[in-house]
């Protein structure tokens, strides 16, 4: 845990917002932090033109010497997140459009915002032995499309953040995908794994696509596949997205949802 | 020391409503089992709770594996 907090940048839909949200994070009073407003921010119109307001606080001196004095036990809800060197929001200010809309985060700031992010969920879980990976992924077969973020967390005892048939995992990813985009401010596609097991299944997945693409096609009769999550049955669509003897498609909703492969008729 | 579900369920309803300050998670423990209460001011409940309730049930999912890690059960309930 950084003890080095004394200045925190924070967000909010207005400046009280922002404001209130920054104090929360630090655990203290109003009174304790100076607030330098970087960023009115603007409400816009139905979400268009919207902006997040941003506020400075820098911590006084003598909260933060009281702060040290007692040691108090590492509080976990305000983690190191949106906590940004000065030097960088410098940049960001220079970086701003003359009618003032902030510019999309770089690259390597969707990065480091994913990572601090993930940190911080995984310190306030206790699993301290996690580490944390983001990187993007290669371009898939549509190149229209951005490829995701994807977030892979390795270490001991974060293998029970797959669960059985990784149902946890998605649980575990709806989550850090909304902490992700509320200190993003801009959507990014994000795929959170755990110890590379969704990059393992999709190869298992793949190789049973085709086999059961073979048996459709000796057999001309269709294969119905178990019920599987989005983008599990994505795997096996673009797996079989080339092969001229199958078709196939999705059948039942929610959580039946599953994929059949169909043989194409000659 | 705090316990982990209770800094998860904090971590992250902070991390999510408009108004941090106004998030408070209490930990009932019982033997075998913990209930955890998080009070969210009332704009933030539909935050905490989600589109169909997916967001307290990704927390509750969460919060019962890591009760489950110290052979508990775990429930959450937003009040």
């Amino acid at each position: 845990m950084s003890h080095d907090k004394r200045v925190i940048v924070s967000a909010g839909k207005d400046v009280d917002a922002a404001v209130a949200a920054g104090l929360a994070r630090l655990d203290l009073p109003r009174e304790a932090v100076e607030i330098e407003v970087l960023d009115e921010g603007r409400q816009g119109m139905f979400g268009l033109g919207a902006r997040a307001a941003r506020v400075r606080l820098s911590v006084t001196e003598e909260t933060e010497r009281e702060r040290i004095a007692p040691s108090p036990a590492p509080s976990v809800s305000p983690p190191s997140r949106r906590e940004e060197p000065v030097e960088k929001e410098a940049v960001r200010e220079a970086r701003r459009e003359p009618d003032g809309d902030e510019v999309e985060p770089t690259e390597g700031e969707k990065i480091q915002v994913a990572r601090e992010v993930m940190e911080g969920l995984l310190r306030a879980m206790h699993l301290t032995g996690a580490r944390v990976e983001v990187e993007r992924a290669e371009p898939g077969p549509n190149e229209d499309q951005e490829p995701p973020l994807v977030i892979d967390v390795k270490g001991p005892g974060t293998d029970i953040l797959i669960g059985s048939d990784g149902e946890v995992l998605s649980a575990f990813q709806y989550i850090a995908r909304l902490l992700v985009g509320r200190s993003m401010h801009c959507w990014v596609h994000v795929v959170v794994d755990v110890q590379g097991y969704k990059a393992q299944r999709a190869d298992r997945l793949r190789d049973l696509a085709h086999r059961m693409a073979d048996q459709a096609a000796d057999t001309d009769c269709a294969v119905i596949l178990q019920p599987m999550p989005p983008h599990e049955r994505r795997v096996v669509h673009v797996a079989l997205c080339d092969d001229p003897r199958v078709t196939t498609e999705s059948i039942y909703e929610g959580d039946r949802r599953r994929v059949t492969i169909l043989p194409e008729e000659e | 020391m705090a316990s982990s579900m209770k800094d998860l369920v904090e971590y992250v309803a902070k991390s999510i409503v408009d108004h941090p300050d106004q998030v408070h998670v209490s930990e009932i423990e019982g033997e075998n089992s913990v209930i955890l209460e998080l009070r969210v001011g009332p704009d933030d409940m539909g935050r905490v709770i989600g589109k169909g309730g997916r967001t307290a049930n990704a927390l509750r999912r969460l919060v019962r594996v890591l009760a489950a890690k110290e052979d508990k059960r775990a429930n959450l309930e937003i009040v």
